[in-house]
């Protein structure tokens, strides 16, 4: 027998049991709700699986009385006796088909029409007569053949005993924790209880810390490694490494009866529809598997029910005719999460509103003031459906509510996004919980924590002499790592541990840590290694900080806490981490448009700015620390006396934040002190020249403001991007000066070159791109060169000349290339589309005299 | 309150020189103060968590979430079983198991401080002492950080 049919049969008589005993108590209860849900669910249940497996006389009898039980759900009859003898004939119908099945392997040959027609006059009848059906009810029941005596047979062979696990809520549950072993012999598999495998799990921690007891007394007696120890030592670990094993499965063992699922409903439904599956191999624990298995069929099964139109809807909506359904899992930081996607027609927040409505959930003005997300998630209320036509597969509402309940059950979240037309999106998180996880150990204030390996992306050292180091933007403590800031959060400050923080100069770990969108580095004082951890979950009672995923017990006995990574960026409010991260993008992108600025306050209330990748540390110095040597401010800094630079007067703070510029070639290093530093913004420089006083680059509008920006090689004092040959400086002295129009869409250049250029005795003009270029001449300005970067994002600088050379009035002004590209052909490539001169973009002094020989060149020709 | 008999058993403990109870039945383990693992945000009622045979047990401070003076004694660590899941109360000692019935307990008289109001099942009156029984689900949900 397919091992499929024999779990069927294993479930759906231990189901039938359960259904039996709650139908009597409706009968004498028949106002109950939950309990009427509960059956309705459990029977709902029962009848998805004899669809899928092609038991057509099951599927038809328990759709009969799930039809029946409909109508005391939606409240248009009660449930009376006679009502109840019938759905309970319908089980016993069920049951000595399931015999059968066992016994033969298939369904039987048969007529149901007797039962079913007797059902449909009961529900036909609904209000007038309901009892008239009585009788026939009870002749059909007493025609049956007598199915109790096999039953009871068989249940004795399947029992098994119960596990000490709280009886399961739901029909969905009660398959799980309720174990049997499999009839089957042919099959290599039994099934074992989850509760087994909890405590054959707790046994074996005992038996790991048992074994560590003995291994550490063995070390004092100095026996060290006697035989039986060693051995006593490899068998545990072994047996450890087979328990937990044995609770891991490759989630894609829950999805292989869904392609089956989505092909008969596309055959029914006339449709056209794709699964796809993506990491049918995340391995996910047992237990978590087992409870997310059923509510997974139902989505689905939703999915691709309500969600994928028919082919000519699709093709209408300007859609491929194939609808696509994507199942997919993967690991994220510490979470297991699960996404059912569909490109169907999404669902509608009028229609839900509108059924909200009916069904009395919300008022007219409640759901009028509510966002369309929040409406949404009135399809996870019980007996909630937005399906216009009741199917054999779904419509009927049940589903999302048992979804919700057996995801909430073990700790996970459900989310759905939706838009009308475009389709839905389910997206199911699993926390770690109950899985079984490698962790970093990590230890401060004397006490160590675990925290998921999986969220882990890199470890660093820091100290004052390592290359990372924390360093404080805004008050926070930022790090930056290969050109990305990475915004950090103090363990010790995080956890508000009384000991003493052990020093920022003492060295430390940087945890690079992924947290869903968020990327930020958790600041350790020690790393002790990777363990692999039997994830418990946290008590209720303390379920609710939020920094925390669980607890697990080491191998020593004692118990540590895992740390959330996701709880402990939402808790330190790394807001700004997704901007921090954009900034650290934009730094990266080889100085692209977006430029990252550190914004501080110096001499007065307007805002400074200066290019965050040229800070090397921001540093609180001591204002009783700072010396005056022969009237320069400096400081002893690394034992080295350092220049230290104020913009207006010195401030009067007892801490001074300082900017600390280094020149990477020289090692030259000075300070710039400020009043506060506040933020690091990623802007789009537009830097104003005009007006710009000593020191300054010019202004520019950042988050609002005007804000100046700052000219480092005003206060480096040091060679550079300075202008240092008096005579590349005074050539023009006696002439007009001359006009560039610079062209390069990365800020870093604009902003290096603009300042070296008008010291160079020229009069420039910046902008981004070749549009802004084009526009400019369109506005009819004029200038006497023109310098352009090659590789640009909107047009490159080869598109831009052969532009300006063919289709402006611009043509004859000279064009100079700027490039990091510098090979010959590059050269060649840049004649021929009209560039006077290519130089490289690191060579400055070749830029001054190049720019020289083509004015002199141009000068010549007019002569 | 009813007045036929229904006997109860009952662990005294004393927690600041006053004498507690809670009921036996949900008692599993008593046991000496093993050292416990802090827990960050957990707040002052929360001893922190250890491990008893494999299962991790949350141990309330009950002097603290009795509002008592903090005592330098606690020794004893009772654990109970609640909603599945194992809790310990700190406790300076275990007394003894008590005989009692229902039928004598009054209810915890107002003049009593209020902060335990709350968390008494009711008090008993042995000769020369009263006990206030403790309510182990209240105090377990009053710890909640």
């Amino acid at each position: 027998m397919d091992d499929i049919i024999a779990e069927f049969i294993t479930e759906t008589q231990e189901g039938l049991n359960e259904l039996d005993t709650a139908l009597i108590s409706l009968e004498s209860n028949p106002e109950d709700r939950p309990l009427l849900d509960k059956i309705f669910r459990m029977l709902h249940t029962i009848k998805g699986t004899c669809g899928f497996l092609g038991l057509s006389r099951l599927e038809k009898t328990a759709h009969i009385a799930e039809t029946l039980l409909d109508g005391f759900r939606q409240g248009d009859r009660k449930a009376t006796p006679a009502d109840i003898a019938l759905i309970l004939s319908a089980f016993d119908h069920i049951r000595s088909l399931i015999a059968s099945i066992q016994s033969t392997g298939s369904e039987p040959e048969g007529d149901d029409s007797a039962l079913i027609a007797s059902i449909q006059a009961a529900i036909d009848g609904s209000v007038d007569a309901p009892a008239a059906a009585l009788p026939d009810a009870r002749e059909l029941a007493g025609a049956l053949p007598n199915v109790a005596a096999p039953d009871i047979a068989v249940s004795d062979v399947v029992a098994f005993p119960k596990s000490d696990t709280p009886e399961p809520q739901t029909g969905v549950a009660a398959s799980v924790s309720a174990a049997a072993v499999s009839v089957d012999s042919a099959s290599q598999f039994l099934r074992v209880s989850v509760g087994t495998l909890e405590k054959m799990l707790t046994l074996v921690s005992e038996l790991v810390l048992a074994r560590n007891q003995i291994v550490q007394s063995d070390r004092l007696h100095e026996q060290t490694g006697s035989a039986p120890v060693q051995r006593l030592s490899s068998v545990v670990s072994d047996l450890q490494d087979c328990v937990m094993q044995a609770r891991m499965q490759p989630i894609g063992n829950a999805w292989t009866k869904f392609p089956r699922i989505i092909h008969d409903i596309a055959r029914e439904q006339q449709k056209k529809i794709h699964l796809e599956m993506i990491g049918e191999d995340v391995e996910i624990d047992r237990q978590v598997l087992e409870l997310i298995k059923d509510p997974l069929m139902h989505m689905v099964r939703n999915s691709a029910d309500h969600g994928v139109e028919r082919p000519a809807d699709r093709l209408a909506a300007g859609k491929p005719e194939t609808g696509t359904v994507t199942l997919s899992a993967a690991h994220e930081s510490g979470y297991i999460v699960i996404t059912i996607e569909d490109d169907g027609k999404g669902m509608s927040p009028a229609r839900i509103r509108a059924k909200a409505l009916e069904r009395g959930l919300a008022t007219a003005e409640q759901l009028e003031a509510m966002p369309d997300r929040q409406v949404l998630s009135f399809i996870f209320a019980a007996g909630f459906s937005t399906a216009e036509t009741v199917t054999a597969i779904s419509g009927r509402g049940v589903g999302m509510d048992v979804v919700r309940t057996n995801i909430e059950k073990i700790g996970g979240t459900v989310d759905l996004e939706s838009e009308e037309g475009r389709g839905s999106c389910f997206k199911i998180r699993i926390p770690l919980t109950l899985a079984i996880i490698s962790a970093l150990l990590v230890e401060d204030g004397a006490q160590r924590y675990a925290l998921p390996q999986i969220a882990v992306q890199e470890l660093i050292r820091v100290a004052g002499d390592t290359p990372e180091h924390i360093e404080m933007a805004g008050g926070q403590p930022v790090m930056r790592l290969r050109g990305h800031l990475l915004p950090l959060v103090d363990l010790h400050e995080l956890l508000k541990l009384d000991s003493p923080n052990e020093g920022t100069a003492q060295k430390k770990y940087v945890i690079v840590t992924n947290a869903g969108d968020t990327r930020y580095g958790i600041v350790v004082s020690k790393v002790l290694g990777t363990e692999e951890i039997v994830v418990k979950p946290m008590a209720s009672i303390l379920r609710q900080i939020p920094i925390f995923a669980g607890n697990t017990i080491l191998g020593d006995g004692q118990v540590i806490m895992i740390l959330d990574p996701a709880g402990i960026a939402a808790t330190a409010h790394i807001a700004n981490a997704q901007r921090a991260d954009e900034t650290a993008a934009a730094l990266t992108r080889a100085q692209e448009n977006l430029s990252s600025m550190l914004l501080f306050r110096a001499e007065n209330e307007t805002p400074k700015a200066v290019p965050a990748f040229l800070i090397s540390r921001i540093e609180d110095f001591q204002r009783s620390a700072i010396e005056n040597v022969a009237g320069k401010t400096v400081i002893q800094y690394n034992g080295h006396l350092m220049p230290l630079h104020s913009i207006g007067d010195m401030p009067q703070h007892d801490v001074i934040k300082t900017l600390v510029f280094s020149n990477d070639n020289s090692g030259a290093t000075f300070g710039i002190m400020t009043d506060d530093v506040h933020d690091i913004v990623g802007v789009d420089l537009h830097i104003e020249s005009n007006g710009a006083r000593p020191g300054f680059i010019g202004s520019a509008i950042i988050a609002g403001q005007a804000t100046e920006i700052l000219d480092i090689n005003y206060f480096s004092g040091e060679e550079g991007w300075k202008i240092t040959d008096p005579a590349d400086q005074l050539v023009y002295r006696d002439e007009p000066r001359r006009r560039i129009l610079l062209v390069d869409d990365s800020a870093f250049f604009r902003y290096m070159l603009q300042p070296f250029l008008n010291m160079a005795g020229y009069d420039v003009t910046v902008t981004s791109g070749p549009k802004g270029a084009l526009s400019l001449c369109d506005n009819g300005r004029d200038f006497d060169l023109i310098i352009s970067d090659i590789e640009m994002e909107e047009m490159d600088g080869l598109a831009f000349a052969e532009t300006v050379k063919n289709q402006t009035r611009w043509r004859h002004i000279p064009m100079v290339a700027l490039s990091s590209r510098d090979t010959p052909q590059d050269r060649e490539k840049g004649f021929s589309k009209g560039f006077s001169a290519y130089v490289a973009k690191s060579d400055r002094s070749a830029l001054l005299s190049t720019l020289k020989n083509v004015f002199d060149d141009a000068k010549g020709e007019k002569k | 309150m009813s007045e036929t008999s229904q006997p109860l058993k009952i662990l005294g403990l004393r927690v600041g020189g006053q004498l507690f109870g809670v009921r036996i039945d949900c008692v599993s383990d008593i046991m000496r103060r093993d050292s416990e693992t802090y827990v960050p945000w957990s707040g002052r009622k929360i001893a922190g968590v250890m491990n008893l045979r494999g299962h991790v047990v949350t141990v309330i401070d009950l002097c603290a979430s009795l509002g008592m003076n903090d005592s330098l004694q606690t020794r004893m660590n009772i654990v109970i079983e609640y909603h599945d899941e194992l809790y310990g109360f700190l406790c300076d000692s275990v007394t003894n198991i008590l005989d009692l019935d229902l039928a004598d307990m009054a209810a915890v008289p107002l003049v009593l401080e209020e902060r335990w109001q709350g968390l008494g099942e009711g008090i008993f009156t042995l000769p020369g002492d009263l006990m206030i029984l403790l309510d182990t689900a209240r105090l377990v949900e009053a710890a909640t950080p």
